[in-house]
């Protein structure tokens, strides 16, 4: 997560403007899941790697090594849907087990990569979001689609947070190492137990402070801050749009195909 | 105009009943355009006096004047009391909220009220006049301390406050970091606010540069005010110093024993900095 959360703020496409980067992956997702189009899927799949890699400027290496962990689960996760257990052999493979067959359809193989492809590029998109776009720029997407106030400034808050937890949290870890307070599963649990409650009293102090700081700067309330602007590019725009609606075509293509179908056999 | 913008009188305070106050019946008073340096030993209740200056903590008894007038703690009053007292606190990291220093340093302007536009040029001035532009895109979680302390400072700064209260500005930074913010301190005197020169307090253990920078001294012990006075009378005293856990000025210390083996004048009045110090050496040499 803290990964992730470097690379957004060193990715070439940073600049680009928020609105655009968040609705070209949540449309592009909309329509991979809504119509479980294989072209679909592959365009958006290889959309996503190039604008991360090509012009994100992100390692294919980390991008592969990101892309395999939700592989390694679809691939576990299908299983149930490839495999199945009868007496009667089915149309694609066939592995006999004493009097039962471990067995599956060739609707089922075809089910199982449409439906690994479909969450795969899904997946690569939301990627494709979080590795080129900072958490604060999102927020400011979220709140120029008018979500409630109070919901966004506690995400504000607790972005910026985390990472002074888990600064404060290593900082007491290392501390205790160096004076053996892990040496043992024994006095590792008792170490741990008094992190938690301090980094417990510590945060409340904190948020006092924090609380009084704000006051002190004429809060009431209400955290008003200004988004920095960067405005939507017409060509960027445009891309986009095109991309969806090449998209939209290859989601609705079956139907299409389907409904031609049915017109020449009548 | 009252010649004092901020005065304490009998003022105690306590952080919950049965603790150790941490302001006992203090009194003091800080002149307008004065430079202030208030010091003392960690714990003196230099802190705890500063958040009662603008309304955060209200004193159990006593009372504080700003420009003559007894605060008010009715929420309106303490609004416009905090639109003019700007406090720069010791940790970053307890003052900075948000992830993005654009964002932050916006927080006062708008909640002064002004319009975006008018905010956004104030922002962007400060962001130019305290060099933060170089790490401006960063997230605060990837600045350094330095960095953390200079977008502290612009916090307030935007804010134009009347009175400049700035807790350890000098603390945990490194050298280069230290000169920086020192010369960050001087320009802020060519500020005023539409009231007048800018007054600004700051909270240092730092004798030297209090003795270079002041007009005058303010020694905290124990929650009392142990001595107000100049630089040059309160900062060359070993005793008062000693008693608010201070170290001499290095200065001082030098020039007292060069006095003592004969080879300065002992009628010289006691130097300001080390530059004056050499002339005082280049002169007798």
């Amino acid at each position: 997560m803290l990964e992730i959360d470097k690379l957004c703020y060193t990715s070439k496409l940073r600049y680009v403007n928020a609105g655009e980067k968040c609705f070209f992956s949540l449309a592009s997702v909309i329509l991979c899941i809504v119509s479980r189009s294989v072209p679909a899927a592959l365009l958006l799949l290889i959309a996503s790697t190039y604008l991360t890699v090509r012009r994100g400027g992100i390692s294919v290496k980390r991008w592969l090594r990101y892309m395999t962990l939700p592989l390694t689960f679809l691939l576990l996760g299908t299983g149930a849907i490839l495999v199945n257990i009868s007496r009667t052999p089915l149309d694609a493979f066939a592995l006999p087990v004493g009097s039962l067959y471990l067995t599956g359809s060739r609707a089922g193989v075809l089910q199982a990569a449409q439906l690994i492809l479909t969450a795969l590029s899904s997946v690569s998109a939301l990627f494709f979001l979080s590795f080129n776009t900072p958490m604060t720029d999102i927020l400011g997407v979220l709140k120029a689609c008018r979500l409630p106030r109070l919901l966004i400034e506690l995400m504000m808050l607790t972005y910026r947070f985390i990472f002074l937890l888990l600064e404060n949290a290593s900082a007491m870890l290392l501390s205790q190492d160096a004076r053996l307070g892990n040496r043992d599963l024994r006095t590792a649990f008792r170490s741990r137990g008094m992190l938690a409650s301090m980094l417990f009293i510590r945060a409340m102090r904190q948020a006092g402070s924090l609380y009084d700081a704000m006051e002190a700067r004429c809060y009431d309330g209400q955290i008003r801050v200004l988004e920095e602007q960067r405005p939507p590019r017409g060509r960027e725009i445009l891309s986009i749009a095109v991309f969806e609606a090449v998209l939209l075509l290859l989601a609705l293509l079956p139907f299409a195909a389907g409904a031609a179908g049915a017109g020449a056999w009548l | 105009m009252n010649d004092l913008i901020l005065e304490a009188r009998h003022v105690s305070y306590s952080y919950g009943s049965g603790e150790t106050p941490s302001l006992k019946d203090l009194s003091l008073s800080i002149r307008r355009g004065r430079r202030t340096a208030v010091m003392g030993a960690n714990g003196s209740g230099k802190s705890t006096f500063f958040l009662c200056c603008n309304g955060i903590l209200r004193p159990d008894e006593g009372q504080i004047y700003y420009n003559g007038q007894p605060l008010s703690y009715r929420k309106k009053d303490l609004l416009s009391l905090r639109e003019k007292v700007g406090i720069v606190f010791q940790d970053p990291d307890m003052q900075l909220f948000c992830a993005s220093v654009y964002q932050e340093i916006s927080f006062g302007p708008l909640n002064l009220g002004l319009p975006r536009e008018e905010a956004a040029r104030e922002v962007e001035a400060v962001i130019r006049r305290l060099g933060i532009t170089p790490f401006r895109h960063r997230p605060a979680h990837a600045l350094s301390g330095g960095q953390k302390k200079q977008v502290a400072l612009a916090d307030i700064l935007v804010m134009h406050p009347e009175l400049l209260i700035l807790d350890e500005p000098f603390a945990a930074l490194d050298p280069s970091h230290v000169h920086i913010i020192r010369d960050m301190i001087r320009d802020l005197e060519k500020d005023s606010s539409p009231s007048g020169p800018l007054t600004v307090v700051i909270a240092t253990h730092d004798t030297d540069f209090a003795l270079e920078w002041a007009d005058e001294v303010i020694l905290f012990s124990e929650g009392q005010v142990l001595a107000q006075g100049a630089p040059a009378s309160v900062l060359t005293d070993r005793e008062l110093l000693a008693r608010a856990s201070l170290d001499l000025p290095g200065v001082i210390k030098v020039f007292e024993s060069l006095q003592a083996a004969g080879l300065l004048g002992a009628d010289l009045p006691a130097p300001k900095h080390l530059d004056q110090l050499t002339d005082y050496i280049r002169h007798t040499v």
